[in-house]
């Protein structure tokens, strides 16, 4: 069987080609525990790590010294989270977060309440986005911590992220932004954006699994305690071996996604809005789910009325895409983002991601548009729902019996 | 290319390792999707797990993968702690700074304690002491490393177990230098937590894994999208567990060729004694892994002989890597009752898998040709 085509570029990335090329040798031929100061092979490996530290840095106009490697982006949210909550408690026990953040900040989130901290999730306008004055008003004297994404997995959302940052610096209250979905893709600046940490994923941007990192400002310095203690690496703040072929790959794929963004942003987003359009014209009663402009280029988040989500997902079989995040795709429950944005639970189940990137083609996304289109049809033929609705019935009008 | 004799630090990736990762690069699919692409990386991840799971003899459940060694010694400290009313940490003073660094953190933070055992010459623990250290009662979790990774000595981790279990107090093991080099059994130990590292067998950097006892609870240390199980959040490292699973299943036969090793290791020793009466090997009475030697050069610090065995284009260390850049004593043989002095002057050679018959004269020469200059 041919491969079906991918379409979910928000739950991993393909490793590019050129990342590949560039870390394998560091693998084997190169190898090498960065940590070993006394040889060549440790100086090698460190001289590597530190070019791919510069590389991550470079990318979100930061400093080398304020990235630390993890091994991946829940481990940086983690870090960043418990690390700061645990460093900051003194000053206060207040975090505010939103609804439809990842869920390992709200699983880290509801760990810190066991321990004894207030949390505040924040809910989100109905395009998904956070309200400024909401965010204002949620803040109190105890708030040491805001985490609020940049980019929504599920959605593709882009926060204001420089507006609540400059709320946060204001307030002198530390600001956290899970940038697994937007480093890369958007242009991030720590520094105009006032952002104090910023958690990255590597596969989530042509790079390897198993790798991340933590941007942790200096100026002016933001410290937190580690989570992972041990030989010190890091400066303290993350020990263990670093994976100098997983970092190695990390600081290429930074480095291809600084010289291509802006081009690959905006080949997405002509692919993306085509898509789009054509989905509409062919499927009536289309709902996008999530701000349509301040929106990844690579995201669509649809939900298709009148079609069970599970079904279509199968009709669709030559597409591989996801229904709600990756991590809670094996669940039936209905996606806790959508439900933040008040989509109702039928509209919730019936909704699909589509994630276009590097290497979708416009052939693969007429393909999609057509199945989708076909297979709509179809579904909603065998639907009696859908065949009321032609008939002009409101289907919230109706009281359904119970058997 | 110089002789690499650095293998306790790391070790390079095995052939049949980088041939399966090399094939494995193109499983990109996040193991948690349900799609083809996400199920074939689950497949990946599965076949891995219980690769690792026989080398432990343990059923694949047991089996939590991490980043690494340092990320599961800090999540069996952490999670153990959690699960005990007692704070009290008793751990060795000769185990890695991973796990003396969690005990410490975790326990100022609950507002425990860490308890050192006592250990002899060798570095091997005194079980009296350790069980009166338990009859105290207060004891949450017991820490004590299978395999030192300076000096390649065992500790009696079966009869740690017992005592442990007789106490009923958890046993967590930091066995990161063991596979490979001594028998692994999960049940044999009786231990309720072990840590694992694979790159110190030839598997790839940033991959570790906790193996839980049947009935030790585990909690999560990083919280997350709910993998593995619930016990530790984040898109796994497909590619690396990959490698991690064959290097588990190649560490079987790295045991059985560790006679041939422990050959060479033995060869090198002798020579190198010889060369003076000064020089004195660490543990050499103790029950201790074929592939290490530790050697104790006094007068002449460690990484003045790490320098000087590196222009020779010999690769080896002093103390263990992560303290290597310090002039810091090695805490491993402070604890052992070395002077401070002695122990800023221990020199690490570890021998691995790719190592041959020929590198031992190279290894003899560059040793005797370094040890005359520095003895000038």
């Amino acid at each position: 069987m041919e491969r079906p085509i991918y379409l979910d570029y928000q739950a991993t990335t393909p490793t590019d080609p050129r990342v590949v090329a560039y870390m394998t040798p560091f693998f084997y031929e190169k190898f090498g525990n960065p940590h070993s100061r006394s040889h060549a092979y440790g100086w090698n490996a460190e001289a590597e790590v530190e070019a791919a530290r510069a590389k991550v840095a470079s990318l979100i106009g930061a400093d080398a010294k304020e990235i630390v490697f993890t091994s991946g982006a829940t481990e940086s949210n983690n870090l960043a989270i418990k690390g700061i909550a645990s460093f900051y408690k003194d000053q206060g026990n207040h975090i505010i977060t939103v609804q439809t953040e990842h869920k390992c900040v709200l699983d880290t989130c509801r760990h810190l309440e066991q321990d004894g901290f207030d949390v505040t999730y924040l809910p989100v306008e109905p395009n998904g986005l956070v309200d400024l004055e909401k965010l204002k008003a949620a803040i109190t004297d105890k708030t040491i911590l805001v985490s609020v994404m940049s980019a929504n997995n599920e959605i593709g959302v882009i926060q204001p992220i420089a507006e609540i940052g400059a709320i946060c610096r204001d307030k002198g209250i530390k600001f956290h932004t899970d940038g697994a979905q937007s480093f890369g893709k958007i242009p991030m600046d720590m520094d105009e954006m006032n952002i104090d940490l910023m958690s990255i994923s590597g596969h989530k941007i042509y790079g390897p699994q198993g790798i991340g990192a933590l941007y942790v400002r200096r100026k002016p310095r933001v410290r937190l305690n580690a989570q992972i203690n041990g030989g010190g690496q890091e400066r303290g703040m993350r020990s263990g071996t670093l994976p100098m072929a997983l970092i190695a790959g990390l600081g290429k794929a930074a480095e291809i996604a600084q010289t291509e963004m802006e081009a690959e942003h905006t080949r997405l987003l002509k692919l993306r809005e085509y898509m789009l359009d054509e989905l509409n014209k062919r499927i009536p009663h289309l709902i996008l789910n999530g701000d349509r402009d301040k929106r990844l280029a690579g995201n669509l988040n649809i939900s298709f009325s009148y079609v069970e989500g599970e079904s279509l997902m199968m009709a669709i079989k030559e597409l591989a895409v996801s229904s709600g995040s990756a991590c809670t795709s094996s669940s039936l429950e209905p996606s806790y983002v959508l439900r933040a944005l008040g989509v109702d639970e039928d509209m919730a189940h019936s909704s699909i991601r589509f994630g276009l990137g590097r290497f979708t083609t416009k052939e693969e996304v007429d393909f999609a548009i057509d199945l989708i289109s076909q297979k709509v049809d179809k579904l909603r033929a065998m639907s009696p729902l859908w065949e009321m609705v032609q008939d002009g019935i409101d289907l919230k009008s109706i009281n359904w019996a119970a058997h | 290319m110089a002789l690499y004799l650095d293998h306790n630090a790391t070790s390079p990736l095995k052939p049949e390792v980088k041939a399966l990762m090399s094939q494995t690069l193109d499983v990109f699919g996040n193991p948690s999707s349900t799609h083809s692409f996400g199920q074939e990386a689950r497949m990946v991840i599965d076949g891995a797990r219980r690769q690792v799971a026989t080398l432990f003899d343990v059923r694949p459940e047991q089996v939590v993968f991490t980043s690494g060694g340092t990320e599961a010694n800090n999540m069996a400290i952490r999670s153990a702690l959690a699960t005990t009313p007692h704070k009290r940490i008793v751990t060795s003073p000769t185990e890695h700074h991973a796990v003396l660094h969690a005990a410490t953190a975790v326990s100022n933070e609950i507002g425990g304690r860490v308890s050192a055992v006592k250990v002899d010459k060798n570095g091997v623990v005194d079980l009296d002491n350790l069980e009166r250290m338990l009859a105290e009662g207060d004891v949450g979790l017991v820490s004590i490393m299978a395999v030192n990774n300076e000096t390649g000595v065992c500790q009696p981790v079966a009869e740690i177990a017992e005592l442990c279990k007789a106490a009923n107090v958890m046993y967590h093991c930091d066995a990161v230098q063991a596979p490979g080099k001594v028998a692994t059994s999960l049940p044999k130990w009786g231990a309720s937590l072990v840590s694992l590292s694979f790159h110190k067998l030839g598997g790839p950097k940033g991959v570790g894994a906790l193996i839980f006892a049947a009935g030790v609870q585990a909690l999560p240390l990083l919280h997350g999208g709910g993998q593995e199980r619930g016990r530790r959040g984040g898109t796994e490292n497909t590619l690396g567990i990959a490698g991690a699973g064959l290097a588990a299943e190649l560490a079987r036969q790295t045991l059985v060729e560790m006679p041939r090793l422990s050959a060479l290791r033995d060869k090198v020793e002798s020579a190198i004694k010889r060369l003076s009466n000064d020089i004195a090997v660490v543990g050499e009475s103790a029950q201790r892994t074929g592939n290490v030697s530790c050697f104790l050069l006094p007068g002449i610090t460690g990484d003045t002989a790490v320098m000087a065995l590196d222009m020779e284009g010999v690769a080896v260390s002093s103390g263990s890597a992560c303290s290597s850049g310090r002039v810091n004593p090695s805490h491993v043989l402070m604890a052992q009752g070395f002077s401070e002095d002695d122990a800023k002057c221990s020199v690490r050679l570890s021998w691995g898998w790719n190592n041959t018959e020929d590198d031992v004269q190279v290894c003899i020469d560059a040793f005797t040709k370094a040890w005359q200059r520095l003895k000038k």
